[in-house]
């Protein structure tokens, strides 16, 4: 009996429709069309769905999201919501909850979003998976449900990964979608141009502003600190983020003239990429190492008032471990993207004008 | 010369399924093409879909989305081909299965390359 489908034969309504949404969009058209080949009743239908869709779906999510961005995202959150809720099973689960609906989101996430809008959209998906989170733990162990001071550290946590999402969405350095393709005419090189322009000023105006405000911020810590080491550590840490501050600024290059030729636009950029390459080879020398000094100082503080009171110095420790753990991540990955970007330079030196 | 990338079993099988199909692979082809090659046993069709999206990553395969058919409700297939690379990779494996394979049989005895699907490995007394 030939079971070859017809031209009538389709999936109930109702049943596509829910199948189309849970499929990320990336690969929704041809895996929709497959399955749709492969019909033969709805229940074939949906157990084929329902075995198609998981594997889809993890494939998705590691191509949008990489180690660095969840371990950065954890990092930024733990620290938040850990102050807050003071212990660590509350933390752990909320924080599950949030990078699960961060890793979801960027799964299901129509290209790279560049706009703030798109990117608040983001981190509201964030604080909607800590709320879903709760709402599971409230559910079945109600006592480790996280304090409501927590929910106020959160915001800083949240706060900063808008920002830090903002600036890096896909924490690499170029559009993701200029990585596959070579510009063949000017028009598109130089919209690819202004898009890592705009995307570089604004990754240098959010650095430079949040250096300002840390500084600005820690006045208050260096008022009210314990001791001289601790006081000596946030005036380290103030003088670093205003160092980074203006070492970014300084590295801000005009925008590209308008009258440029194609070769002359591709040398341009092909400069600026190199550029932006070295910077991100020496991460390490200017953005992390700086920050050490000043970290060592207020651990150091905080662990001599732990000993005036008798409390354990363990977590001096941990969190050396943890910054160290976190400069490694980050030095990793800006390795990484510097790999990135060299690939792209290099596409670009293949051009012929 | 830098060395191929490597590739694990079921990419391998993957990897062959794309090669044989030529023209016309593209996920249901490659998925029954996959299931002819280990039959007897079966895969999911996401299975397949997650190890050529991690092959055409590693840049050892290239995708391109076809125009509409109206038997998929006007949707378009993806099509995979080899890169120089898939190729490389995939020889790399295969001749690695078969210095394998020539191994066994010299430990069993037996034609294990030409038996097939029928063959089956003898009991160790």
């Amino acid at each position: 009996m030939d079971r070859r489908p017809t031209l009538e034969a389709r999936p109930p309504v109702l049943i596509d429709a829910v199948v189309r949404v849970l499929i990320p969009p990336a690969c929704r058209e041809h895996v929709v069309g497959d399955l749709w080949e492969r019909y033969r009743a709805p229940g074939q239908f949906v157990l084929d769905a329902v075995r198609t869709i998981p594997f889809v779906l993890a494939s998705q999510i590691r191509r949008t999201s990489t180690v660095a961005g969840v371990v950065i995202h954890a990092f930024l959150l733990f620290v938040s919501l850990g102050s807050g809720a003071r212990r660590l099973w509350p933390a752990v689960a909320a924080l599950s909850g949030t990078l699960l609906a961060f890793m979801l989101r960027d799964a299901y996430r129509c290209g790279l979003s560049i706009s703030a809008k798109q990117v608040g959209v983001d981190v509201m998906f964030g604080a909607v998976g800590l709320i879903a989170s709760q709402a599971i733990v409230a559910l079945v162990i109600p006592g480790q449900l996280l304090p409501l001071r927590a929910y106020a550290a959160c915001l800083g946590g949240f706060g900063i990964v808008f920002l830090l999402r903002l600036q890096n969405p896909n924490l690499g350095t170029v559009p993701q979608h200029a990585l596959t393709s070579t510009p063949a005419t000017r028009e598109v090189l130089v919209s690819e141009i202004r898009l890592f322009e705009r995307m570089s000023r604004r990754g240098y105006r959010i650095e430079a502003g949040v250096g300002v405000a840390l500084a600005g911020f820690f006045i208050v810590p260096i008022v009210n600190a314990p001791n001289v080491v601790m006081r000596i550590g946030w005036v380290l840490g103030a003088a670093y983020a205003l160092y980074v501050a203006v070492v970014v600024t300084r590295s801000q290059s005009p925008a590209m003239p308008d009258d440029l030729e194609f070769s002359a636009a591709l040398a341009h950029y092909r400069g600026e990429l190199e550029r932006r390459q070295r910077q991100i080879q020496t991460l390490w020398r200017w953005y992390l190492l700086p920050i050490a000094p000043g970290m060592l100082f207020i651990i150091a503080g905080a662990t001599i008032e732990a000993a005036k009171k008798g409390r354990p110095l363990w977590p001096a420790l941990i969190m050396i471990a943890l910054m160290a753990g976190m400069g490694i991540v980050i030095h990793m990955s800006s390795q990484g993207w510097a790999r990135k970007l060299g690939v792209r330079i290099d596409t670009l030196g293949s051009i012929q004008p | 010369m830098a060395l191929p990338e490597s590739i694990g079993q079921f990419e391998h099988v993957v990897l062959a399924a794309v090669l044989a199909l030529g023209d016309a692979a593209y996920g249901v082809t490659i998925h029954a093409r996959v299931e002819a090659f280990i039959s007897p046993r079966t895969v999911s069709l996401g299975a397949v879909y997650a190890t050529l999206d991690r092959l055409e990553d590693k840049g050892l395969l290239k995708s391109w989305l076809s125009d509409p058919t109206p038997e998929r409700g006007g949707r378009s297939k993806r099509h995979y081909r080899l890169e120089s690379s898939g190729q490389r990779a995939l020889k790399d494996a295969t001749v690695a299965a078969k210095r394998i394979c020539d191994d066994l049989e010299r430990i069993w005895g037996e034609d294990v390359w030409t038996a097939g699907r029928h063959w089956k490995p003898a009991r160790q007394s």
